[in-house]
């Protein structure tokens, strides 16, 4: 219900919304929880194995009950989706309805569901765990449901640098923001909540003669004026990492558009941890009705909201909470029915009112009486939020006065505690706390203090009640005391046995209300003190955080760059779908109307054998090596000789892992005493760039050479068939180069343009690759394709290059695939007698046995029979198990030549079985084929073709 | 983690690609034998406390780094250019 | 006779939107030098009598008339914005970036934008006008150069339009939350 005259919703604005489709108003500044209390509204969930009727327990983001979908997000929490205009939030866990939940039915299993049943109950007979119990207690179960639509939600990721994070703008945050800001440091201010002021929006104090709440709003307004600090509201910090690095998760105001969240890593190398402190329950029987919530709470909902979860109001702490709560909700005109304060021996021992509390039992002097209440305000007492100190591994620490765990000194290098954090309950201590905090982590001049109340905290350590009946701790996973009772009778005696045992802390609020009362009762359930019995580990994220938001950016087209060929748009506008290489979009084929991809591609092949084809080739890496020692530097990395290359030359180079396998192949290009141009596999360009410097860098740092990468700057372009002299010589300044020998390299001119012509051969006919600077590349192509398709020519793609390449047996990182030798690829032979990368390793005697699987070519028997990329080989007669694997087949294609599927692969002994017939397996993909072994060269074996 | 590069200043660590141990700078000749180049390509001490390794600062310099790290406290305690020596 | 036209590596025009502006820039010629051993001495002297300025150490950016020497990477520098004197080849490997690195210039509230797309220290303390530094742009390999009037990031051409795309919609994400 709405107290009158209490509050600071703006009662001007008021918001019409739905809970579970029920019509309900609100103000704005009212969260959902908030509204739904003052509407009467008690029964916000189900719990999540029980299906007890559960009602709000706290007022801020560490609410363990009321979790409720909206808009198809599950899982929010009431306390802090903020009121909007048409919000429809709906009820989780309930079926049919809230009200009546047939789920209930598992309460009355409750002596076979407690902590660990599925250990014990529910085995058999038979398969029936997996069958029947199972998907039921999965179905059963739960909180809330996941749409099944792609997330679309906007989301960003971004970056920020401080001196100082100060996290929480409570009275101790805003005094260190303060010192921080005024001293001219940069600050940046991060609270989780919508507005300034933590526990001063919740209670009745002043601060300077003022309301607490007008005074942090008027601090929170000079901070953000101030240029150097900056005031992040909505903004939870979620993780403490190395470094000085914060993790923070910025939620944007309801309605506004842009992203919904951004998530911050923020560095700063010093941070005030003013996070507060979380209150916490007692637990007695039956402690989890509808309208039992923490004191603290009620008097957030009183004062912040003015709502009260009923008109009849009880009270049980054992702390000064409890004359505090009664005052407060006294002034408030609401009927106190009830103050027990257990340092007095008055305990609440029990309750009623299933679906909404009607009354508690209570025990004092011996004697118990029931009262009636419509809500129990309950304090156990407050724990500093430690988390975030913690999350670097260091462990809190145990103080008996506060009955409460403290933050460890220096857990997170740099992280300073202040306020209610450190243990600092008085608003005056929290003050000067924060002013402290600031001094000591800055070295900066303290401001002068404003004044408050400086009450002392005086607190009897009660965790439970013992009873009978049920008693909740951890109320996300309904574990309850006799739970934790009966881990360490089981001899689940650790914290974090007990914890994994029963689940207790375990759920998204990650224990926030119950790992302290857990662990006190597993403290007295094994005779040890809380310190020793010590706290299970805190992790990172303090709040759930959408995977979305830490993956922003990382959907669909956005994942990765997308790196794109000069003639790119001249590809797309042919039609040509890409496939990815790397990052590099290239084009598989270019389909003629009407044509699929194997028409195309075999048309384009025989075009390429029959005529002539463009090809875009720019994408490989190129990288530019000068320098008076380039050549040697080159000998070293290069298995084979490369300082022996003659300028205007190219030649083929393989390169090795220091562990003697193949890194990558390519061409080196001699284009002037001093200059080498080596390429690179596309997808290879940076790595094989990395490991050049790490060669150059870490092991030949007294080598005089330079490498630059160039793979951006040349558009570079394939030109292949009988008919490629034609096309050339249209296209170049004073047509072809002549003579200009088979790997021959050197200047040209198109148009005025300096270029560069290579003639190298990836498809085995006559063939060239001419550069020119990438803002030309568009040019080119058009010149080249157009001098192509008046010669019957025409552009190619990658499909058609895949299989002119096979049927010539020139390798790809199909075969070159991170598992095989020189030796392996049949080029043993080029790894020459120098010391270089990889040589030593290489001639280690298992890798160049001739029994490993060395590189064949593979044909099918029958004319039609299919081959797969990945298929194994096996002897024919020999069954096909993995023992009797003998070898696989890394590439196929279809060859128009062999006028049959080809491919290349690796077969144990392969050059030595040429002619056989051996079977090749793919149970992925159900083929099962007699293939027949050949040399790995299905045409033109002399290489006549592209010699001449 | 950050990484203090000499160059470029503290930068967060996704700028960098890991190699491995500094052990990678003491490559052994071509005739230093098996348990050398074993030693060299696969043994690695493994301690709990300070160990040092090689980084390159890919997406900033392009410098190979030597760092000295502890393993448990991921605390960086040197940075060095690779190619000033080990 | 074949006549080769150039091409924009981007089609896209200026864009306004979060308080900030993004255009893309002619950079002119663009040369990298990487100093031979114990030559940068020599070098530096070179293009201080060529170009009117020195060597650019790490971070640093040096300007002469429409030419700026701008640091890139481990002893490595880029002539920017004037062609190259040959005789710089005595003391250093000259390469020609001009086509593949691609000039992005953002104005405004660029440290807003940029701060969605780079871990850099954007602050003017960490990094004052009139120096470069190389880092990331959403995940793109970038040099960031820092002026009076916002900054210029210079991205590999094949991610060009990857990195206005990104620019781009950090943009929008910035005016969006007002």
């Amino acid at each position: 219900m709405r107290v009158a005259g209490y509050g600071r919703v703006d009662r001007g604005a008021a918001l019409s919304f739905r809970f579970d489709g029920r019509p309900l108003r609100g103000f704005a500044g009212d969260t959902l929880a908030s509204a739904l209390l003052a509407n009467g509204v008690r029964l916000v969930g189900r719990s999540f194995k029980c299906h007890r009727p559960r009602g709000l327990l706290a007022a801020g983001s560490e609410e363990p009950n009321g979790l409720v979908s909206v808009a198809g997000v599950p899982n929010l929490r009431a306390t802090m989706v903020e009121l909007a205009e048409g919000l429809e939030a709906q009820a989780q866990n309930a079926w049919p309805a809230l009200g009546l939940d047939l789920m209930a039915v598992n309460d009355l299993f409750a002596p076979f569901l407690g902590a660990g049943f599925y250990y014990k109950a529910f085995m058999g007979p038979g398969r029936t765990w997996e069958r029947v119990y199972e998907p039921l207690i999965r179905r059963a179960a739960g909180l809330g449901r996941l749409g099944r639509a792609p997330d679309e939600t906007w989301r960003e990721t971004a970056y920020a640098h401080c001196d100082l994070l100060v996290i929480g703008a409570g009275p101790a945050g805003l005094m260190a923001a303060l010192t921080a800001g005024r001293a001219g440091r940069d600050v940046i201010l991060a609270e989780e909540d919508a507005a300034a002021g933590g526990r001063l929006l919740a209670e009745d104090e002043e601060v300077d003669g003022r309301p607490g709440a007008d005074w942090a709003l008027a601090v929170a307004r000079d901070l953000a004026a101030m240029p150097n600090v900056r005031v992040m509201m909505r903004t939870a910090v979620t993780g403490a990492y190395d470094g000085g690095t914060y993790a923070a998760l910025e939620r944007a105001a309801p309605g506004h558009a842009g992203p919904r969240e951004t998530f911050w890593r923020i560095v700063a190398p010093r941070a005030v941890l003013a996070a507060g402190a979380l209150e916490r329950p007692i637990a007695f029987a039956d402690n989890d009705r509808p309208g039992i919530m923490l004191a603290g709470a009620a008097r957030a909902y009183l004062h912040r909201w003015g709502a009260v979860a009923g008109p009849r109001v009880a009270v049980f702490a054992n702390n000064g909470g409890a004359a505090r709560t009664a005052r407060d909700m006294a002034r408030a005109g609401v009927e106190v029915t009830g103050v027990f304060d257990a340092r007095e021996g008055a305990h609440v021992v029990g309750s009623r009112g299933r679906q909404g509390l009607r009354a508690v039992t209570v025990e004092a002097g011996g004697r118990r009486h029931a009262v009636p209440a419509d809500c129990l305000a309950v304090s156990g007492g407050w724990s500093p939020n430690v988390h975030l100190a913690c999350h670097l591994g260091a462990r809190p620490v145990w103080d008996d006065r506060l009955a409460a765990f403290l933050p460890p000194q220096d857990g997170v290098p740099g992280m300073v505690p202040a306020g209610a954090a450190a243990g600092v309950f008085s608003t005056a201590g929290c003050l000067a706390s924060g002013v402290d905090a600031a001094v000591a982590a800055l070295g900066v001049d303290a401001l002068e203090l404003p004044r408050a109340e400086d009450g002392a905290y005086e607190i009897a350590p009660l965790w439970h009640v013992p009873g009978k009946r049920r008693a909740w701790l951890d109320f996300q996973n309904d574990v309850t005391v006799k739970d934790v009772q009966g881990a360490a009778a089981e001899n689940y005696r650790s914290v974090e046995h007990m914890k994994r045992y029963t689940t207790q802390g375990m759920a998204p609020d990650q224990g926030k209300s119950s790992n302290l009362l857990a662990l006190a009762v597993l403290a007295e359930a094994t005779g040890r003190s809380i310190p020793e019995t010590g706290t299970t580990t805190f992790r990172p994220p303090y709040v759930p955080v959408p995977v979305g938001a830490m993956g922003a950016g990382g959907r669909g087209r956005r994942f990765a760059p997308e790196r794109l060929s000069p003639a790119n748009d001249a590809i797309a506008g042919r039609g040509a779908p890409t496939v990815e290489a790397g990052l590099w979009h290239r084009p598989s084929y270019f389909p003629a109307p009407g044509e699929g991809w194997e028409a195309a591609c075999a048309r384009e092949a025989a075009m390429v054998r029959n005529a002539v084809g463009v090809a875009d080739v720019s994408t490989l890496g190129k990288i530019d090596v000068q320098g008076p020692v380039a050549g040697a530097f080159l000998d070293f990395v290069y298995a084979n000789g490369i300082s022996t290359l003659k300028a205007g030359r190219a030649r083929y180079g393989i390169m090795l892992r220091e562990d003697g396998h193949v890194m990558d192949d390519g061409t080196v290009a001699r284009l002037g005493d001093d200059h080498f141009l080596l390429t690179t596999t596309t997808a290879a360009a940076g790595p094989v760039m990395r490991h050049l410097e790490f060669v150059h860098q870490c092991l030949r740092p007294e080598m005089d050479l330079r490498m630059v990468s160039v793979s951006d700057q040349w558009a570079q372009f394939a030109v292949a068939g009988p008919r490629a002299r034609a096309v050339l010589g249209a296209v170049l300044e004073g047509g072809l180069p002549d003579p200009f020998p088979f790997m021959a390299c050197g200047a040209v001119s198109v148009g005025g343009v300096a270029g560069r012509l290579f003639r190298i051969s990836f498809s085995g006919e006559l063939g060239y690759e001419i550069a020119v600077p990438a803002r030309y590349g568009t040019a080119l192509y058009a010149a080249l394709l157009a001098a192509a398709e008046a010669e019957g020519g025409g552009p190619y793609g990658m499909e058609a290059m895949n299989v002119l390449r096979i049927e010539k047996g020139f390798l790809t990182h199909a075969e070159i695939d991170g598992r095989v030798t020189a030796h392996d690829l049949g080029l043993g032979r080029m790894v020459a007698e120098k010391d270089c990368i990889g040589r030593v390793a290489a001639g280690r005697p298992a890798l160049t046995d001739p029994a490993r699987p060395r590189l064949v070519g593979v044909r099918t028997v029958a004319a039609g029979d299919e081959m797969t990329a990945g298929a194994l080989l096996f002897a024919k007669g020999n069954r096909p198990t993995a023992p009797n694997i003998a070898g696989h087949v890394s590439s196929v294609g279809w060859s128009t030549v062999s006028g049959r599927m080809i491919g290349l692969g690796f077969l144990k002994h392969g050059p030595e079985r040429l002619g056989e017939v051996v079977r090749l397996v793919d149970r992925l993909r159900g083929v099962w084929t007699d293939v027949e072994i050949t040399a790995p060269c299905f045409y033109d074996t002399e290489g006549g073709r592209m010699r001449g | 983690m950050r990484i203090d590069c000499p160059l470029c200043g503290a930068r967060d660590r996704r700028e960098f690609h890991y190699l491995g141990a500094a052990v990678y700078l003491d490559r052994p000749g071509p005739a230093a034998g098996p348990e050398a180049w074993d030693a060299y390509l696969h043994q690695r001490e493994n301690p709990a406390g300070r160990g040092r390794e090689l980084w390159c600062h890919e997406a900033g310099c392009g410098a190979w780094l030597a760092v000295e790290r502890d393993m448990t406290s991921h605390a960086v305690v040197s940075v060095r250019l690779a190619e000033a020596g080990a | 006779m074949v006549e080769l036209t150039a091409t924009l590596p981007l089609d896209d025009g200026p864009l306004e939107a979060g308080g900030a502006r993004l255009r893309l820039v002619e950079s002119g010629p663009i040369t990298a030098l990487a100093p031979y051993k114990g030559a940068e001495a020599r070098l530096s002297a070179a293009l201080q009598v060529a170009h009117g300025m020195g060597f650019a150490g790490p971070g640093q950016v040096g300007q002469a008339g429409p030419g700026r020497c701008i640091w890139a990477g481990l002893r490595m520098a880029w002539l920017v914005g004037v062609r190259a004197d040959e005789g710089l080849a005595a003391h250093a490997a000259l390469s020609d970036l001009s086509d593949g690195w691609v000039c992005l210039r953002l104005e405004g509230a660029a440290e807003e934008v940029l701060a969605r797309l780079t871990p850099l220290d954007l602050r003017r303390g960490a990094f004052p006008e009139g120096r470069s530094a190389r880092s990331e742009l959403a995940q793109m390999p970038a040099l960031f150069v820092r002026d009076a009037a916002g900054f210029e990031m210079f991205v590999m051409r094949s991610m060009a339009r990857s990195a206005w795309g990104e620019i781009a919609l950090a943009m929008q994400g910035v005016a969006a939350r007002g």
